[in-house]
């Protein structure tokens, strides 16, 4: 039962920092971003299972893999912006996260322009 | 009708990916840009099958590819970690070879099985003799008297037992003079077979 181990985790760790907040709060921000990560990396390594089903699925349709390891990495991009930057707005930087969801975009728009590059090639080919 | 067919089925699987894939989606700004993503893939898994009606030339993949190599360029770093790893593996099999060659040699040319071949070879790629052997240590050990099996081969052939000399005097002189001996044979075909200067060569014998 992982998801009580998780939640559990979760619930010490909130009770732990609104506890400190009085008293230490520089200390609260520092077990709300440990707890995150502890959470994080627990979830990842069962990711990975799901990760496999989706690649069997992959396999089983007539289209090139490069489309589905573009989007898996676009996911993989995307979860790693968006985990730093909660840890960066809990801690109350607000202007570094959305510079790491600024990058987070960058590098998702650059791994999705082949396909669009692509797919706009071929729609002119098709018409002319 | 296969087509069609195909054309279904690719489309039934791929909703279900998209529909797994927006599960695992992280639940932020992020969501949108994926989506446009995983539109674009909907609209090529749809469009495929025309694109093969209209002309057998065009390739979705071939083109995701020539846009991909387009964009490669930020990824030099990749590519030369990728030559060196390369680099690496040819040296590693380069002396696997050659272990395995000297190996062979020695079985058939003397009378002697290597045990542990150890070869130090210039590795540094700029450097006008790359490959050379710079040293050699060979443990040595001789062949023992049992038949040697071959393996293509079901009839066991049995060695010729050398002849037994026996020799009173100081043993260990004479012993010692023969290794020399015996060194030597070896030394000869490494040099002639593989042009390796004598003084780069050392030769353990083994116990045994």
């Amino acid at each position: 039962m992982e998801i009580i181990q998780v939640v559990g985790i979760g619930i010490i760790a909130t009770v732990l920092a609104i506890l400190l907040k009085q008293q230490k709060p520089e200390m609260a921000i520092h077990i709300s971003i440990v707890t995150g990560l502890i959470i994080f990396l627990f979830v990842v390594t069962k990711l990975k299972y799901v990760v496999d089903f989706l690649s069997s699925l992959a396999d089983r349709i007539n289209i090139d893999f490069i489309y589905f390891s573009t989007i898996l990495k676009v996911i993989g991009i995307a979860y790693i912006a968006e985990f730093g930057a909660q840890v960066s707005r809990d801690a109350g930087e607000e202007a570094i996260a959305s510079k790491i969801e600024l990058a987070g975009k960058i590098l998702i728009m650059v791994l999705a322009i082949p396909i669009m590059t692509a797919l706009i090639d071929l729609i002119v080919k098709i018409m002319s | 009708m296969d087509f069609l067919k195909n054309w279904a089925v690719n489309i039934v699987i791929l909703t279900v990916f998209v529909a797994l894939l927006e599960i695992i989606l992280p639940s932020s700004t992020m969501k949108k840009y994926i989506r446009v993503i995983i539109g674009f893939l909907i609209i090529i898994v749809i469009i495929n099958p025309f694109i093969k009606l209209f002309d057998n030339y065009i390739k979705i993949e071939k083109e995701v590819f020539a846009n991909l190599t387009k964009g490669g360029e930020f990824d030099k770093k990749t590519k030369s970690s990728f030559i060196s790893e390369n680099n690496e593996r040819i040296l590693k099999l380069y002396k696997q070879n050659l272990k395995r060659s000297i190996e062979e040699t020695l079985r058939k040319r003397t009378k002697y099985i290597t045990e542990v071949i150890e070869i130090d070879i210039i590795e540094n790629r700029k450097k006008e003799n790359y490959g050379y052997i710079r040293e050699i240590k060979l443990l040595v050990k001789e062949k023992n008297n049992e038949p040697y099996v071959d393996k293509n081969d079901n009839h066991i052939k049995v060695n010729q037992i050398d002849e037994v000399k026996i020799s009173i005097g100081d043993s260990k002189k004479s012993n010692k003079k023969a290794d020399e001996v015996k060194l030597n044979s070896i030394l000869n075909v490494l040099t002639d077979s593989y042009s390796i200067p004598k003084e780069k060569i050392y030769i353990y014998m083994s116990d045994e």
